[in-house]
């Protein structure tokens, strides 16, 4: 069944229902938000550092058609095409022809939340185009017909015993738990899709206005080999991708991989300018690069455009308690987490409003962001937007409606806490009512709600005032 | 005519002027580091992530370094850029007269004679490179890719071995970019790499040699000589 026919509250607890997915998401997010802690901790730069950044995304975003198009002259300058796509069938459309008119059979892909945003693999494969994804990550979860449940670690949700059994079903080799051995299996059989692949088509991490130049980032090799080893390199970007000098790319770069994985830098930074040159022994004969919307030009003119400083580091993910709890899967969307929680409903519509509700607003999110997105903030205004629009539900408003109209009143304020008062007495003892009645039990149904107390802070308040007075 | 309707829409957008426009001020100068310092802190920083250093004295020294290291892999075909690119000079024949063979490195032209020189490639043991500068504070190497410089040798092979010499030690990214500001372009790949290829994407654990090499090697000469 796919995440959409569920509601999010299903989602959720089906996910609350397997200890063994939570356990291992939550292991595997706080594993990562700890090394993130140390690395910032070793850099005392940090807070300067992503006062920069911010600043950088804010000013690029703000100048981004003249960014664009510097961009773009570049790349052309350098030999490359650029697409610009509207959306997500036209990106789709442009890469699928392509490849078809090129007689390209296999594609190898490089790890990209981009592509799994419109789905590109699904309509390569339509077309009866091959689609090998050659992040190990990734690669498992295709063997298994999963979903990426982190944005950089899609398999945070598995145990090295389900990899095991996948590799041992789908690749026909003896099973393993043993994550080197598992690691030399992926190896060489990638290492022929590499070789057959007449396409290579990766994501963007930051593209360079000044120098028209695609930055990748990765640990393993695959970006690095599926932009060189086959005859044709696809770069699929998002518009909000520009930096717009290489010295800014250098500050990003200082906080991308620490706030992702607590290294100081990834493995491999990859710089590309364009396809081979003249004289060169290696590398791509052609290089695409789609520059995609899908959605982002409604989020820049709207009060919500700071979502799209996002680096997509993850580490709002990794820092989130609801994230820990539920894991990415319940988001039911591509993007999870906080900064999911935003972008999911600007970018994909109305049905994932309930998204913003998955946060205590604690604002751990906003205190990790490299770039200093007010999260909370964010959330908030979703909230808002959702309440505007009568996407509440029913139960919700009228109870709302019904609390500010007793509120307002000091006198139904204080008949209803009474009225409290005697209900709580009833139903429960020693402070805590254990199950709340009708509609209200789904509260408490995993958490233990308070009896009203005996003498309301109102007149605890006056009688103190009142003593005070006659000292 | 295309881009136009598309820049139009994102120009429409920004007329509600939500952000900021704020240019960030330039980037504050690297301090000078002391050469000694700066070598010292590159060697921790790369041993930090699980590049094996070798500090040799002199460029002599360097060539039986690196032959030691290829006595210690099996078989004897390996990647290599062109002498001009290393700051050894008569690698090849040094390698060819210890009975080595330098693999050919262009991978062009059709699919299919693609295919077929990528698969020779990838019977290569061991990836020789020089380097273009490396970065203290992270312990990064940088390549670039140019004629006689392929990307393949410090890719498809289960080890790189790179030569650098202590002058090309950079402290930073920033620093290495302004002093070689035609670095970011003249090139068609500029890739910082840092340690060998790994993952931890199965239960965070940390593995070696997913897709690059599992080795990474710097032979480190000290003086010019």
């Amino acid at each position: 069944m796919s995440a959409v026919e569920l509601t999010f509250h299903e989602r959720v607890a089906e996910a609350v229902d397997n200890p063994a997915e939570q356990l291992a998401v939550a292991t595997g997010a706080r594993a990562k938000f700890r090394n993130r802690a140390h690395a910032v901790a070793e850099f005392p730069a940090m807070e300067a550092t992503r006062e920069r950044a911010r600043l950088i995304r804010a000013h690029t975003l703000s100048q981004l058609p003249q960014y664009l198009a510097q961009f773009s002259e570049n790349v052309e300058a350098r030999g490359g095409q650029v697409f610009w796509a509207q959306d997500a069938a036209e990106c789709n459309r442009y890469i699928t022809n392509l490849a078809q008119a090129r007689g390209v059979r296999h594609v190898v892909k490089s790890k990209s939340m981009l592509t799994e945003e419109v789905a590109l693999n699904d309509a390569l494969q339509a077309a009866g185009v091959e689609v090998v994804e050659s992040d190990l990550g990734e690669f498992i979860l295709q063997l298994c017909g999963q979903k990426p449940a982190h944005i950089i670690a899609p398999v945070m949700h598995m145990t090295r015993h389900q990899v095991g059994a996948v590799f041992a079903r789908e690749l026909g080799v003896p099973f393993s738990d043993d994550p080197a051995t598992l690691n030399a299996t992926a190896r060489s059989h990638l290492r022929r899709v590499f070789l057959e692949a007449g396409m290579g088509i990766s994501g963007v991490n930051f593209a360079v206005a000044e120098s028209g130049a695609l930055c990748l980032v990765t640990n393993e090799g695959n970006g690095r080999l599926t932009t060189t080893a086959p005859r044709i390199h696809v770069a699929v970007m998002g518009m909000e991708r520009l930096v717009p000098t290489l010295a800014d790319l250098s500050t990003m770069l200082q906080l991308l991989a620490r706030s992702a994985t607590g290294q100081k830098l990834s493995v491999y930074s990859n710089i590309i300018n364009g396809p081979r040159r003249d004289g060169e022994c290696d590398g791509p004969e052609e290089l695409h690069v789609v520059i995609l919307d899908n959605g982002r030009s409604r989020i820049l003119g709207s009060e919500l455009a700071e979502v799209l400083y996002c680096i997509r580091c993850g580490a709002c993910l990794n820092a989130c308690p609801v994230f820990h709890t539920i894991g990415g899967h319940a988001y039911g969307s591509v993007y999870s987490g906080p900064v999911g929680a935003v972008l999911s409903p600007l970018l994909f519509g109305e049905k994932w409003l309930a998204l913003p509700h998955a946060s205590s607003l604690c604002a751990a999110c906003r205190e990790v962001c490299p770039v200093d997105i007010d999260l909370p903030d964010l959330l908030l205004r979703l909230r808002a937007e959702e309440a505007a629009s009568g996407h509440a539900p029913l139960w919700l408003r009228l109870g709302l409606r019904a609390y500010a109209a007793i509120a307002r009143r000091p006198a139904f304020f204080s008949s209803a806490l009474r009225a409290g008062r005697v209900a709580g007495a009833l139903l429960g003892s020693e402070g805590w009512i254990g199950r709340l009645p009708g509609p209200l039990a789904g509260w408490s149904a995993q958490r233990d709600f308070p009896q009203v107390a005996a003498r309301p802070f109102r007149s605890q308040w006056k009688k103190r005032r009142q003593s005070e007075v006659g000292q | 005519m295309k881009r136009e309707r598309f820049l139009e829409r994102v120009r429409n957008s920004l007329k509600a002027e939500t952000l900021p426009s704020v240019k960030p001020p330039p980037l504050p100068e690297t301090p000078t580091i002391e050469a000694q310092r700066l070598l010292r802190q590159f060697v921790r920083e790369a041993r930090a992530v699980q590049a094996q250093v070798h500090v040799v004295h002199q460029k002599h020294a360097a060539i039986e370094r690196l032959l030691q290291l290829l006595a210690e892999q099996s078989g004897r075909e390996y990647l290599c850029w062109d002498d001009k690119w290393l700051p050894v000079a008569g690698m090849q024949n040094r390698l060819t007269a210890a009975g080595y063979e330098r693999l050919p490195r262009e991978i062009s032209g059709e699919p299919q004679a693609r295919q077929k020189a990528l698969a020779a490639l990838a019977q290569a043991g061991v990836g020789i490179t020089g380097c273009s500068a490396a970065l203290a504070d992270t312990g990064s190497l940088v390549l670039e890719s140019r004629r006689g410089q392929g990307r393949m040798a410090s890719l498809l092979p289960p080890v790189h071995i790179a030569l650098l010499t202590a002058a090309q030690i950079y402290p930073d990214m920033q620093s290495f970019l302004r002093a070689q500001p035609q670095a970011g372009a003249r090139s068609s790949n500029l890739v910082f790499i840092t340690g060998p290829s790994r993952s931890a994407d199965i239960e965070q654990t940390l593995t070696v040699g997913v897709h690059g090499p599992g080795a990474l090697h710097i032979v480190l000469i000290e003086s010019e000589e």
